[in-house]
């Protein structure tokens, strides 16, 4: 594909560049993707462990997200069970976080003044994580391009300071950014020479083939087994007092849970008893981070508003 | 000089929020209002005129012609009596100094005032007003913290709560700046305007300017003020390609998304609309707030059962938030937002069909309806046995019958389609365009969709047979499994929304089929799992039912009384129980003959004795009991017929007519004389006559 007259065009990776790079000078550190799968990167621990203990905290990152349920065999033009987000945490949010996010656009191509900008609401909520923060999903006529996020509970336990979570839907904005109706249409790069990479050149196969190994291929008793056994390790490294390294077994288990889901291995009833499997993990993970001397408090959190989530979670990834 | 300023002047007061969510912000403004208003008045500072506005970023207290000083006081207080408060020689006593003590008052002043006949002390307290700038930092900052919000957050470093981050506070009274604090943030003289169409503060002089300069930062602050510019853009919009669909719900909320609408025509591909319009409706209402045009048609291609006289046109209006000069921009944003629902929505529809109907009726196998009560086709082939005993019962004529057997068959099927599962609330249409798709004939088409009406208090009845069949077996079937599953409704807790499919029955049974409840839930119980039907389900069920039946006809405008009187005797035929109830309230309230008559009723009731029967010696009749036997049986026949006929308006003046004889009887006879023979008799003589009343309603429930 020669595209040389879309070179004023941002491709894909410029866009993800660019928005490092307007985090990176506004002051956070911009780490790399987490090396494990996660559901979303809220899953990563710069965030979610990060986001406990009274310590200030700045960091944008890209994170490949996996939503197996959410595979359409590369058919769908909008929809993906592998995608990216663009991670911001601004610990404790600044009085201009909404600003800072508008103005970040900017660097995109998009204005927001000559756009329909939206905050709707949009309530969040973990179940496995026991996390909640309530905020918007942000609209650029009419689309959802990104979500906004003040977390205030994580782990159980009560944010102080206040984090803000920015989530940038990656595809989605650099669709309206090119101007495209498919993501597999978008330019991922382009070389010196005009020649395009596209989305579907890099994972149009891999969305084929994940959709059928997610749906019809993925080896459920060897799943189930998987996920006993990471649980197992997770208790165990918990004991160790180590809580980071036992929180990578949190993120073994959801992964395999929403594999398992995908399968439709897991009943409605089981459903429930799984998500609370893994938030129990996660919320020992939170406590052991906090130092031992705080555990007490996410009991007494949890008991507070625990009933009403739990009876909330029917649905939802974890 | 204090002397020289003006005795009043305007407060503006507004909360400035990042972005507050449409909701529950309709009911913040109106509580903002009642603080307000309370606050101003226990402070003893008078207004003029008091409004509140919001917008998604501000809510807005104007306060004219506020006293600039609060109403002078004078607070008494109630101490000791006079014989506590002083000894013998008129001395104040230690528990008259401890009082005056603790009221900060003289002992010199303390008065004494008669109370109920004893003389207390009093002490008064005169209170000098104070200035409302001293007054309203704290009263405001009571607004602020006064507003109860379903959910609230912090945010930054700060311990305050509120809906969403509060970011500035202006409150001025005159020019002068009122100082408050909420968490770290300080009151200022600032507003902001539009987020991206006014970029800088704006100080504000006066309350008077607010509106205006506001106006011209592209807010309009007053949110009736941006309803009706929404509904003129709208239908101004809409008008070259025909009627605008404004739901009452979406307007509400788009009132709430944005500070200066403005609307915006879009557009997509026409080749959409061969998809069920409620379909479209949906994905532009419920998802994108976007609303939709209706076109008469010239056409007759509808793939629905009736023909209609109005289609969905490809244009729909968006309101924007927007600068109006970007307005091809945001349009054009919107319609490939549209584009992509729509491609997802006909893709849906599109498989749908290919499985058909009576695939997606095979699939419902696979679709958990309740734990302890199996499958969608486990309620399936309830609802088709509850339904092929309806026809039974009611005597529907063949064609009828079929038409419900089969709807009853369908009813559920679209449950398990790709287009139910995305868009849940279009359950039932959908399937009426899939039946009508596979040749079902219309008026089986026309039940599925109808089965679930009413579905909300004041919806319209299913209008078919058929449809009032079905509609009935699901909500009987519903309502006893769940109950009998253990889900009975408490309190605000109705996780199965069975009250208002209870209301749905009764309504459909009052307005449409004569039937006895008690014989559809006895049916319902018969064919729930085995390990479900308990000795008092049935019974449960019926009190259930008539909880509803009770405050349906109280809404109808009848009194508990009346409505308790004919319950006592037709709870379950709620049809027969509103003419009762009619028929009562309105004899009760013309006829004074009435009162009369539920005494006797209620006298002879607890004299009764239904051991005694109703056989009576006619030689043993005195003058007065000849009269009323006489009076009896004359009236007898004529009673038992009305009552049949449910003529109950000639019922009752036929039993008003023997209120001579009652009373004459009453007045006249002795009825627990000495003599046992004589006393039998009279007895029979009154069960009789309770036998005349008893099958229509418990009139004791009417004299109190």
């Amino acid at each position: 594909m020669n595209v040389r007259s879309q070179r004023d065009m941002l491709t894909f990776q410029e866009g993800i560049l660019a928005l490092q790079n307007y985090w990176a000078n506004y002051g956070c550190v911009i780490l790399q993707p987490y090396d494990s799968e996660v559901g979303a990167g809220t899953f990563h621990p710069a965030t979610v462990l990060r986001s406990l203990g009274p310590d200030s905290w700045n960091t944008a990152y890209v994170q490949p997200s996996r939503r197996p349920t959410d595979g359409r065999y590369g058919e769908n033009p909008n929809r993906l069970q592998h995608y990216y987000q663009l991670q911001v945490i601004l610990k404790p949010s600044p009085d201009d976080v909404v600003d800072l996010y508008f103005q970040s656009l900017k660097v995109l191509g998009i204005d927001p003044a000559k756009h329909d900008m939206r905050l709707v609401e949009d309530d969040w909520e973990s179940p496995t994580l026991g996390a909640w923060g309530l905020g918007w999903e942000v609209w650029l006529d009419g689309m959802e391009v990104t979500q906004f996020t003040y977390f205030q509970q994580v782990g159980g336990f009560e944010c102080r300071p206040v984090p803000a979570e920015i989530t940038y839907g990656l595809e989605r904005l650099m669709m309206i950014v090119q101007g495209v109706d498919s993501v597999y249409d978008l330019v991922w790069s382009l070389s010196p020479a005009g020649d395009a990479v596209t989305y579907g050149d890099v994972f149009k196969i891999n969305e084929q083939q994940y959709s059928a190994y997610n749906f019809e291929t993925a080896s459920v008793p060897f799943l189930l087994d998987l996920f006993a056994q990471f649980e197992a390790e997770c208790v165990h490294t918990l004991a160790a007092q180590l809580p980071i390294p036992a929180y990578d077994y949190v993120l073994k288990c959801s992964h395999v849970f929403n594999l398992l889901d995908a399968r439709g291995a897991i009943s409605a009833t089981e459903r429930q008893a799984y998500i609370l499997r893994v938030r129990d993990l996660a919320k020992r993970c939170c406590a052991a981070y906090l130092q031992p001397a705080d555990a007490s408090d996410a009991d007494a959190a949890d008991s507070a508003d625990g009933a009403e989530t739990a009876a909330k979670q029917g649905g939802g990834e974890l | 000089m204090d002397i020289l300023k003006p005795y009043t002047a305007d407060l503006l007061f507004e909360i400035g929020v990042e972005e507050m969510p449409s909701t529950p912000l309709d009911a913040a403004r109106v509580q903002l209002e009642a603080l307000a208003r309370t606050a101003l008045e226990q402070a003893r500072l008078d207004y003029k005129d008091l409004q509140v506005y919001s917008t998604p970023r501000r809510l807005a207290l104007l306060v004219s012609g506020l006293a600039q000083r609060q109403k002078d006081s004078e607070i008494e207080y109630k101490g000791p009596s006079k014989a506590i408060a002083y000894d013998a020689e008129g001395n104040a006593t230690k528990a008259l100094e401890g009082f005056a003590r603790g009221k900060g008052i003289d002992l010199a002043t303390i008065e004494l005032r008669d109370s109920d006949g004893t003389e207390y002390t009093y002490a008064i307290k005169q209170e000098k007003g104070l200035p409302a700038r001293d007054v309203l930092p704290s009263l405001l900052q009571g607004l602020i913290t006064g507003i109860d919000w379903p959910k609230k957050q912090r945010w930054g470093s700060s311990e305050v709560a509120f809906i969403r981050p509060v970011r500035w506070i202006l409150a001025i009274l005159g020019a002068d700046t009122i100082p408050l604090n909420f968490g770290d943030l300080e009151s200022s003289n600032y507003t902001y305007g539009h987020r991206f169409l006014s970029t800088q503060r704006i100080p504000i002089q006066a309350m008077r300017e607010y509106k205006n300069v506001l106006r011209g930062n592209k807010v309009i602050v007053d949110h009736n003020r941006r309803r009706e510019m929404i509904v003129e853009g709208i239908n101004q919009q809409a008008a070259p390609h025909g009627t605008a669909l404004v739901p009452e719900k979406v307007l509400a909320e788009v009132v709430n998304l944005c500070e200066f609408p403005n609307a915006l025509l879009c557009s997509f591909d026409p080749e959409f609309l061969r998809v069920p319009r409620e379909i479209l409706e949906y994905a532009m209402n419920a998802h994108q707030r976007y609303f939709a045009i209706q076109t008469e048609s010239q056409t007759e291609d509808q793939i629905g059962d009736q023909p209609k006289e109005e289609s969905l046109d490809h244009h729909f209006v968006v309101i924007s938030n927007g600068d109006p000069a970007c307005a091809p921009v945001i349009a054009a944003g919107n319609e490939s937002v549209m584009r992509a629902r729509l491609a997802d929505a006909a893709f849906f529809y599109d498989e749908d069909l290919k499985v058909g109907l009576d695939g997606w009726k095979k699939r419902l196998a696979t679709l958990l309806f309740q734990q302890n009560l199996g499958t969608m086709a486990d309620k399936t082939a309830r609802i088709e046995k509850l339904v092929a005993y309806l026809c039974d019962t009611l005597a529907v004529p063949d064609d009828l019958a079929r038409d419900g057997q089969r709807a009853a068959q369908l009813a559920k099927a679209d449950l398990s389609s790709n287009t139910v599962v995305e868009f849940t609330e279009l359950q039932g249409i959908v399937g009426s365009y899939y039946a009508s798709q596979q040749g079902e004939n219309p008026e089986v088409a026309r039940a599925i969709a109808q089965h679930y009406w009413p579905r909300y208090a004041g919806d319209t009845l299913p209008e078919s047979l058929p449809a009032q069949l079905v509609a009935l077996a699901d909500k009987v079937d519903t309502i006893t499994g769940i109950i009998a599953a253990g889900f009975a409704p408490k309190g605000s807790s109705d996780p199965y929304a069975l009250r208002r499919a209870a209301i749905g029955v009764l309504r459909i049974v009052m307005d449409q089929l004569p039937l006895d409840i008690a014989d559809v839930v006895t049916a319902a119980a018969g064919q729930l799992p085995s390990e479900l039907q308990t000795d008092g389900l049935t019974q449960q069920v019926l009190d259930f039912f008539a909880s509803r039946s009770e405050s349906i006809l109280r809404d109808c405008g009848y009194s508990s009384e009346v409505v308790a009187a004919v319950l006592a005797t037709v709870a379950t035929r709620p049809a027969d129980a509103a003419l009762r109830c009619a028929a009562l309230q309105d004899f009760t309230s013309s006829s004074d003959a009435w009162e009369n008559l539920s005494v006797a009723y209620t006298r002879a009731k607890n004299l009764s004795d239904p051991e005694v029967g109703d056989r009576i010696d006619t030689d043993l009749l005195a003058e007065s009991d000849q009269n009323f036997y006489s009076a009896l049986t004359e009236a007898q026949p004529r009673i038992a017929a009305y009552l049949d006929e449910h003529a109950y308006a000639d019922y009752l003046q036929q039993l008003a007519d023997l209120r001579a004889s009652v009373d004459d009887f009453f007045d006249n006879a002795m009825i627990m004389t000495d003599d046992q023979q004589l006393r039998r008799n009279r007895l029979a003589l009154l069960n009789l006559f309770i036998a005349l009343i008893e099958p229509f309603a418990d009139l004791r429930r009417l004299s109190k």
